[in-house]
């Protein structure tokens, strides 16, 4: 999601404290961030708690926003991300184990499931990349920050956020290449 | 490099380019905004680069197919009050306890309750352990006390 200009104006309401802008910010973001962290974490359940915190962080540190240091959707972004990895440190690195996923639900039509099948392999195949790797791809391809936008989030230069997403890209093909028969065809 | 040579600066823009595809996929608008226009260009002029752009479009199309759950609207309605408990200053006594023991999010409606009801059963268990175990001892000891003090009264009256 892009910054609009009303983002600036928006920003210094909240920053006075006016709760309605505040509930305008969270109207205009909570999809995009909500969207976010499910991604990052695999689950929307803890989604749900982060981004609560985070949105409680935006009303406590709102002065910390400067409009020239960061676009609205970067800042707010970096704030979801860092309590994601607060999260990751908590759970020492649980994920989901692609060959332990139960795919063999045979009350639904073969179709259908074998979308849904596909749908789990590529969340849990993006849930087995290294955590910066896995960033770098939902920031870039689900989240359409810009390269810049998405360097800025994690804090590297845009040269270190390509080879991230290109040896990301690498890994995913390799880890759904295994499981290319469930996955309706070959890559 | 010679930059007049039109096969070395295609050589060049196909090196970007298979980077470019490397890292952002085949979707020209993800790239960054200003190799969009020269990377259209080549693609509309190169078969090879049209080859290279088409090797990402399956890996993209498997991620295109993640969803997501949309966040409820009693999520909004948290995160507001949230806030608004935030502000008012002082917090409420109520307020703070039955936050302290019932917690602010999902995960803390579950935990905090659970413990909330486990204190005061470990500190039944504590306390029945400690007065059968002075049922046991002290009670024998206060018994001696009371005997040796009702023989020092009966020496004394002797």
């Amino acid at each position: 999601m892009k910054s609009t200009a009303g983002d600036d104006e928006l920003m210094q309401r909240v920053q006075q404290q006016d709760q309605q802008a505040f509930a305008t910010l969270v109207d205009h973001y909570l999809s995009t961030l909500h969207g976010f962290a499910q991604r990052m974490l695999g689950n929307p359940i803890e989604a749900d708690d982060i981004v609560q915190e985070a949105f409680l962080r935006v009303w406590q540190k709102s002065t910390q926003w400067h409009p020239q240091s960061a676009q609205l959707s970067t800042w707010l972004h970096r704030i979801v991300y860092n309590l994601c990895i607060d999260y990751y440190r908590c759970q020492k690195g649980e994920y989901v184990d692609i060959e332990a996923l139960d795919l063999s639900d045979n009350h639904q039509p073969t179709e259908y499931r074998q979308q849904e099948d596909v749908e789990i392999q590529v969340k849990a195949a993006l849930q087995q990349l290294p955590e910066t790797q896995r960033s770098a791809i939902i920031l870039c391809h689900y989240q359409e920050l810009s390269n810049r936008e998405a360097a800025a989030v994690l804090g590297i230069s845009v040269a270190a956020l390509e080879s991230l997403m290109a040896r990301g890209r690498r890994t995913l093909k390799k880890i759904l290449q295994v499981q290319a028969d469930n996955l309706l065809g070959e890559l | 490099m010679n930059q007049t040579d039109p096969v070395a600066d295609t050589d060049i823009t196909l090196t970007r380019l298979s980077q470019l595809v490397a890292a952002y996929g085949s979707h020209t608008k993800r790239w960054p905004l200003e190799e969009q226009v020269t990377a259209a260009q080549l693609l509309e002029n190169s078969a090879e680069a049209r080859l290279l752009q088409q090797a990402a479009v399956s890996l993209d199309d498997l991620l295109d197919r993640v969803t997501v759950t949309p966040p409820s609207p009693q999520l909004r309605h948290r995160i507001l009050a949230t806030v608004e408990s935030h502000n008012q200053s002082p917090l409420a006594m109520g307020q703070w306890l039955s936050q302290l023991l019932l917690g602010t999010t999902f995960r803390e409606h579950i935990w905090r309750p659970a413990i909330t009801l486990l204190i005061p059963l470990l500190l039944g268990m504590v306390m029945g352990f400690s007065l059968a175990s002075w049922a046991n001892n002290g009670a024998w000891v206060i018994e001696e006390e009371l005997s040796l003090l009702g023989l020092g009264t009966l020496e004394q009256q002797l």
